[in-house]
């Protein structure tokens, strides 16, 4: 049982807390799809400062359609991009 | 700082200004429901992330509000040039009444 | 300020040279290094807190190629552990650049 299904739309969190985060600039403050569950992990984020980062946060692929994020993007429209985000990062869009 | 040398505490209590009283209201408008932009661990945390000029020259509130001001930048939802023009904006208003 | 120095992806660069070039030997030491302290070995750092360290390496960022910024990272993980202090790293470093000095 996980909080979010495959399709389901959700948001990237639009924070820029100072520290070892794994969410690219670029992709903050973002809409996207759930691609997949992939598993839970321990949280890196925690990890980098010798914490055990337990417990494990649920990790998903998220895909964003291209257009969504390049404003002046000229690919073609399906073009898309998966990155790997932990649910902490993740809210419902 | 706990366990370093320190002068003696002054206990007196004394009122809260008007304006330490704004800063927690603004605390607690931003923190709490419904808004929840911001909880106390974050606020604590942009406190001693501050530079040591700022946290060892400006008194509790200030800091409170230095940091505040910090973490609606992180969150992109002001900025603090925002933040001064309106300060700016109320010192204008305020002294034309005074 | 918001965009850390590691997080460049989005911003406007040139083309990327796809080109393999052999490892120097102090590279591959510095691999070996990495692995001998890792989680399969002494278990003193872990690859996430070595990233961290690497993107707080500030305006060095830029100025370090890849196996030396690993290589600074690793040696500040190691100070703020207190498994070494800067002064014996800083030591080693001096005899170990004599004595090749004096094979040279």
């Amino acid at each position: 049982m996980t909080t979010y299904n495959i399709g389901d739309r959700v948001r990237v969190a639009t924070a820029h807390p100072p520290g070892h985060r794994r969410v690219p600039y670029y992709i903050r403050g973002k809409t996207g799809e759930i691609e997949r569950y992939c598993g839970a992990f321990p949280n890196p984020e925690e990890l980098a400062y010798g914490f055990d980062g337990h417990p494990d946060r649920p990790l998903y692929r998220v895909r964003f359609m291209q257009g969504d994020i390049w404003p002046d993007y000229k690919g073609p429209a399906g073009d898309s991009v998966d990155l790997e985000i932990q649910e902490h990062w993740l809210s419902p869009a | 700082m706990g366990g370093l040398d320190g002068d003696p505490i002054d206990f007196a209590e004394h009122d809260a200004e008007p304006w330490q009283k704004m800063i927690t209201a603004i605390r607690s408008a931003l923190g709490d429901e419904p808004r929840r932009l911001m909880r106390v661990d974050e606020l604590r945390r942009a406190i001693e992330d501050l530079d040591e000029r700022d946290y060892n020259g400006l008194p509790y509130f200030e800091r409170w509000a230095e940091a505040m001001i910090n973490l609606m930048e992180e969150k992109e939802l002001l900025t603090r040039d925002e933040v001064t023009a309106r300060m700016d904006e109320i010192r204008n208003r305020t002294r034309g009444t005074a | 300020m918001m965009r850390r120095v590691h997080d460049i992806g989005g911003l406007p660069a040139g083309p990327v040279d796809p080109s393999h070039h052999p490892e120097a030997d102090w590279e591959l030491l510095a691999t070996a290094v990495s692995g001998a302290i890792g989680p399969n070995g002494a278990g003193l750092i872990c690859v996430h807190e070595r990233r961290r360290m690497t993107e707080d390496l500030g305006e060095d960022y830029d100025r370090l190629a890849y196996f030396e910024r690993a290589i600074v990272a690793t040696a500040r993980l190691m100070v703020e552990k207190g498994v070494l202090t800067q002064e014996e790293i800083e030591g080693r470093m001096a005899e170990i650049a004599a004595r090749r000095g004096n094979r040279a």
